[in-house]
């Protein structure tokens, strides 16, 4: 039986850093997306949140999220989509995130629901280990996935991501 | 590169109205097995109904020998739950109101499936949204059916049995081999 499993595309962030991560042009080849990443941010904190787009747009977002920093569990709601974390620039030095995003019917016209974990360990008094479910409200195909530090600043060097085509049959 | 993940098996709703599905005959020469389920449910009322699974050796085990322990976040709370000696688990919630057009999903990890010895452990994911936003809600759960035979059944249903998927639906597994 064939592997059904593919990498479309993986994204290493250079010396300098990037402002985001995008993925365009994505193939309607498969039926479902992954998207895996290992990230770090120049945010002054523990952990940055990144914000997940489709198709360039920041329209018919909302999230459910439930997370853990070490010392509390906390629920919180917005009108975005969370595509991962990242350890920020107060983490313990050279600790990047761990995030996947499970992206089923990508092609669809169906409203597009996403499934997430995340985790921003830490050798210090928090990290943080979430889990997120993401609604985008539209009907259109996914055709470009782009991911963005919440709060501004730089994706730093060495971070990457990849996002495999999963493929039923 | 050998196949690491493939397809096993993928059922997908394109007319009727089922009110559940089973994989059966599931291959043993896999490490683990994953789930992924796309779907949307034609419930009215109550607020929301529950993905149900079942699994069993040649035929569908509905012994109370079920129990599972969830963390649940409503975008207000953060909370926990746990359930034993039941005939089914449950996956997760889905809301009211949702159309055929707005899926949920549930990605589910069966580790060891097909070993004779232990019980079975599995992990998953659940999403739960709907544009009201109102109900809402993302789940993590782990969930132990107590019995050592292999997993070559997975039954996939409404919790209650009362409410069919829609067209659109569709449920797939997948098999992960160690080498």
């Amino acid at each position: 039986m064939a592997n059904t499993f593919y990498e479309i595309s993986t994204v290493t962030v250079g010396s300098g850093g990037a402002s985001t991560i995008d993925f365009t042009n994505i193939p309607a080849t498969y039926t479902d997306l992954l998207l895996v990443s290992s990230v770090r941010t120049s945010r002054a904190a523990y952990h940055e949140s990144l914000n997940m787009s489709f198709n360039g747009l920041t329209t018919d977002r909302t999230n459910k999220r439930l997370y853990s920093d070490g010392s509390s569990l906390v629920s919180t709601s917005g009108s975005t989509m969370y595509g991962g974390q990242a350890s920020g620039a107060t983490a313990t030095a050279s600790a990047f995130s761990s995030s996947s995003i499970y992206i089923p019917n990508y092609t669809s016209s169906n409203y597009k629901s996403s499934s997430e974990d995340e985790a921003s360990e830490n050798n210090a008094t928090s990290a943080l280990l979430a889990i997120n479910a993401n609604l985008w409200s539209s009907t259109a195909a996914i055709t470009q996935i782009t991911l963005t530090p919440e709060n501004g600043g730089t994706i730093q060097e060495y971070s990457t991501a990849t996002l495999y085509g999963i493929k039923n049959s | 590169m050998a196949a690491t993940y493939e397809p096993i098996a993928t059922y997908t709703i394109t007319s009727g109205t089922p009110l559940s599905y089973e994989f059966t005959s599931i291959p043993q020469t896999y490490t683990d097995l994953v789930l992924i389920t796309a779907y949307a449910g034609n419930y009215g009322s109550p607020e929301r109904s529950q993905l149900g699974i079942q699994m069993g050796n040649g035929s569908v085990d509905t012994n109370a020998i079920y129990s599972y322990t969830v963390l649940t976040g409503d975008g207000t709370t953060a909370s926990t739950d746990r359930d034993t000696a039941l005939t089914q688990f449950t996956l997760g919630t889905y809301p009211l109101g949702n159309s055929a057009t707005q899926q949920n999903n549930s990605i589910v990890h069966f580790m060891n499936y097909s070993n004779t010895t232990t019980y079975k452990t599995l992990l998953s994911r659940n999403t739960h949204m709907n544009t009201s936003n109102n109900t809402s809600r993302t789940h993590g759960r782990v969930l132990l059916w107590r019995s050592t035979s292999a997993i070559n059944t997975i039954k996939i249903k409404d919790f209650a049995g009362a409410y069919y998927f829609h067209v659109g639906t569709y449920f797939t597994l997948y098999g992960i081999k160690a080498a």
